[in-house]
């Protein structure tokens, strides 16, 4: 009888300290989320629009010195969309690229899908990255019932909990081009 | 006799114990309430920081507009920009305060990060401090940033940076 009381005595003080450390434990991760939430939120729209405004200063062919200088999102971007067949051996496999294939604009004498994916990479890095931000940034065409994925920029990916930045889609020859950022912690 | 001594030893022993484990619970609340008061603190400064950085986003001194058109969202003109900073600096005390009273112990500035800014050294790119107003004395400071496009009509085009944003406490 004694044994058993003794043995109650633990037990009851094993859940007292299993209760004390889950309310440690719920207090500990709650920790400054609620700016998390608002600064993924808003970085994620703003950023995108930032990226696809931003004005390309270097020599894209015949293009330089023209009145207006491109724009990543829609003269770079619009281009790679038009000419990715020229870029990628095969569309539905990003990883084999023809550099040398036929783009209107070869800024740095690169292919425009090349161009917008080493810049924004390097965009990206110097803000998002460096701020220890994880991304994902994807460019998919819709052409009828057909979709294509020409471009995806990411920092470890967000398959997670992630916000977005909502669908930025521009109208092109090829069809409709929709991109998209999301960005986790 | 002996019996009562001991029992009495025990009943002491166990009172020990107990207001040891009071004593405990005393010091870890304490600790955990000195905890939970600079978690507070630090969620309100982050707050703080939040409300500041969306008002220098929205800031119509700093937003690109044309005309009577709506103005751009997360787009800062930086012609705008250079002259409110020029302005926060100067001697006008009535303008200082008024916008003390926005942004309070605050630091806010732009930096440009593509293309390179004429002004950048070579591993840093240059900030254009906007308002500068910081706290003499603080316990903490929160640093908030956010990517923007920044106009300059006189070149034409956008360039892409960020608004970094640190309050204090």
């Amino acid at each position: 009888m004694k044994a058993q009381m003794e043995m109650m005595g633990l037990v009851i003080i094993v859940i007292l300290i299993t209760v004390g450390l889950l309310f440690m434990a719920t207090f500990a991760l709650k920790d400054s989320k609620q700016k998390n939430i608002f600064t993924r939120k808003g970085l994620a729209s703003s950023t995108l629009s930032s990226v696809l405004k931003a004005t390309v200063v270097e020599p894209c062919g015949e293009y330089v010195g023209s009145e207006d200088l491109p724009q990543l999102g829609e003269d770079i971007l619009e281009d790679c969309a038009l000419q990715y067949r020229e870029y990628y051996d095969n569309p539905s496999d990003a990883t084999n690229t023809n550099p040398y294939g036929y783009s209107q604009y070869r800024c740095e004498g690169k292919h425009s899908c090349q161009f917008f994916q080493d810049k924004v990479g390097e965009l990206l890095g110097s803000t998002l990255k460096e701020w220890g931000k994880k991304y994902e940034l994807k460019a998919t065409l819709l052409q009828g019932q057909d979709k294509a994925t020409i471009i995806t920029i990411k920092n470890e990916g967000c398959p997670g909990e992630r916000d977005s930045s909502g669908l930025f889609p521009i109208q092109t020859d090829a069809g409709l081009l929709e991109t998209q950022l999301f960005v986790c912690d | 006799m002996k019996q009562a001594q001991v029992r009495m030893t025990e009943t002491i022993g166990v009172m020990f114990i107990f207001f040891i484990l009071i004593a405990l619970g005393l010091v870890f609340y304490y600790q955990y309430q000195q905890y939970a008061f600079k978690e507070k603190e630090q969620v309100l400064l982050q707050t703080r920081a939040v409300e500041t950085t969306l008002r220098a986003l929205f800031l119509p001194e700093l937003l690109c507009s044309k005309g009577e058109a709506e103005s751009e969202e997360h787009c800062i003109d930086m012609l705008k920009a250079e002259s409110l900073a020029l302005g926060i600096t100067d001697a006008d005390l009535e303008r200082r305060e008024y916008y003390f009273n926005l942004f309070s112990y605050a630091t806010i500035s732009v930096v440009q990060l593509y293309p390179p800014s004429a002004l950048d050294s070579e591993s840093h790119p240059a900030p254009l401090l906007i308002y500068n107003w910081p706290k003499e004395e603080y316990k903490s400071k929160e640093n908030t940033f956010f990517v923007v496009a920044l106009r300059d009509e006189t070149i034409g085009g956008y360039s892409f940076g960020y608004l970094q944003v640190e309050v204090y406490s």
